[in-house]
């Protein structure tokens, strides 16, 4: 239990940026937001002693993570009603000095896609290997080349529109 | 802008987090929600087996009484007491067998996004499977409703208490409305969760394909 403690902790401190942007992709007001983070946060914990390290870290909790906000989108279009953000713990807190407005153009355009196509973007982001995303996802290699040449492509045309709105 | 200045800028937010996190409310959450869960599987093995104790503690309690009352006891005296421990106990037991089901097809979160889907499937369409509306409501309403009525039969004959004439009337009643209410109960269950969630993970599937 303490391990499993130590381990959380850790785990928590050196890669709750990868968590955030899966949250921030998945859920999209605050509420949901820290709901989304706390749910990812437990089923993490939970997961932790099924953790064989046949994996790398990063790749199982991308795993946890994307599986996790894909059960809870489904569960909160089943039952949208929210408890009120006050009466919530308050686990995140916003930077005001990390806006971007580029990051939030990309996070705009990674809302659009379908939740499959959502979860390939995260991976590709991040630059995991095919194989990576393959196993990730449970897709063929072959699979999640042609899937991912597509998604580059509309965004990057959709990124070459923008470019030129602001030119 | 091409693609690698995107992976550039999405990686920044790794040195610019946009969130901080509160460890210690964190681990607060965490336990509760762990707890929480814990005290929901808890509730419900309480419910059951605390109900089978106090049943099968009373009918074994009506069942001595039968045994060693003074005026003489036939076999079919002892049925509906034998009947109603065993009805009760064969609902507790496919109570259980359906909840140690359930444990083992609960969602993973540590497979591929594939193997939760076809997981959750399997869940959705075993819950579908018991739901087959006589099966379920004969577990679910008719086992401890004749159990029930079993009971307070050897009740009365351990009295020696004639049953009154409007008990089998009242107790079909309450039974056939039981049922009914059930059976609408399944019904909406199916139509508005299980079938359009079983649509949904097809959908999620087909995307993956």
């Amino acid at each position: 239990m303490q391990d499993q403690q130590k381990t959380f902790d850790e785990w928590m401190r050196a890669h709750k940026g990868l968590l955030f942007k899966v949250v921030r992709s998945y859920a999209f007001t605050p509420h949901d937001r820290e709901d989304l983070f706390q749910e990812i946060a437990t089923q993490v914990w939970r997961s932790i002693p099924s953790f064989r390290q046949e994996s790398a870290v990063t790749t199982w909790l991308y795993r946890v993570a994307l599986n996790c906000a894909l059960a809870w989108s489904r569960d909160r279009k089943k039952h949208p009603e929210a408890t009120d953000l006050e009466a919530m713990e308050i686990t995140l807190q916003e930077s005001p000095e990390a806006k971007n407005p580029r990051l939030e153009w990309l996070y705009e355009q990674i809302a659009k896609l379908n939740e499959v196509d959502r979860s390939l973007t995260l991976l590709l982001l991040d630059g995991f290997s095919y194989r990576d995303i393959a196993e990730t996802l449970g897709l063929s290699e072959s699979n999640v080349g042609v899937k991912l040449n597509r998604i580059k492509a509309r965004l990057m045309e959709r990124m070459s529109l923008e470019n030129d709105r602001e030119l | 802008m091409n693609f690698e200045d995107v992976q550039k800028l999405w990686r920044s937010q790794e040195a610019h987090p946009p969130f901080s996190v509160d460890e210690y409310v964190l681990r607060y959450v965490v336990d509760q929600r762990r707890k929480e869960l814990s005290r929901f599987f808890l509730r419900e093995l309480v419910v059951v087996y605390g109900s089978a104790l106090f049943m099968l503690g009373f009918t074994s309690f009506l069942f001595l009484v039968l045994y060693f009352d003074d005026d003489p006891r036939t076999v079919l005296d002892f049925l509906p007491v034998l009947g109603a421990a065993a009805t009760f106990l064969i609902w507790a037991i496919g109570f259980q067998v359906t909840h140690a089901r359930r444990k083992r097809l609960e969602p993973s979160f540590t497979c591929s996004l594939r193997e939760a889907i076809e997981r959750d499937l399997q869940r959705i369409d075993y819950e579908i499977s018991r739901r087959t509306p006589f099966k379920h409501v004969l577990m679910m309403t008719g086992l401890p409703l004749v159990s029930a009525f079993l009971t307070v039969v050897a009740s009365l004959q351990v009295n020696n208490m004639a049953p009154p004439a409007w008990l089998v009337p009242y107790l079909i009643l309450m039974g056939v409305g039981g049922f009914a209410l059930q059976i609408r109960s399944v019904k909406r269950v199916l139509a508005r969760r299980l079938y359009p969630r079983r649509q949904e993970l097809q959908a999620l599937r087909d995307k993956l394909n």
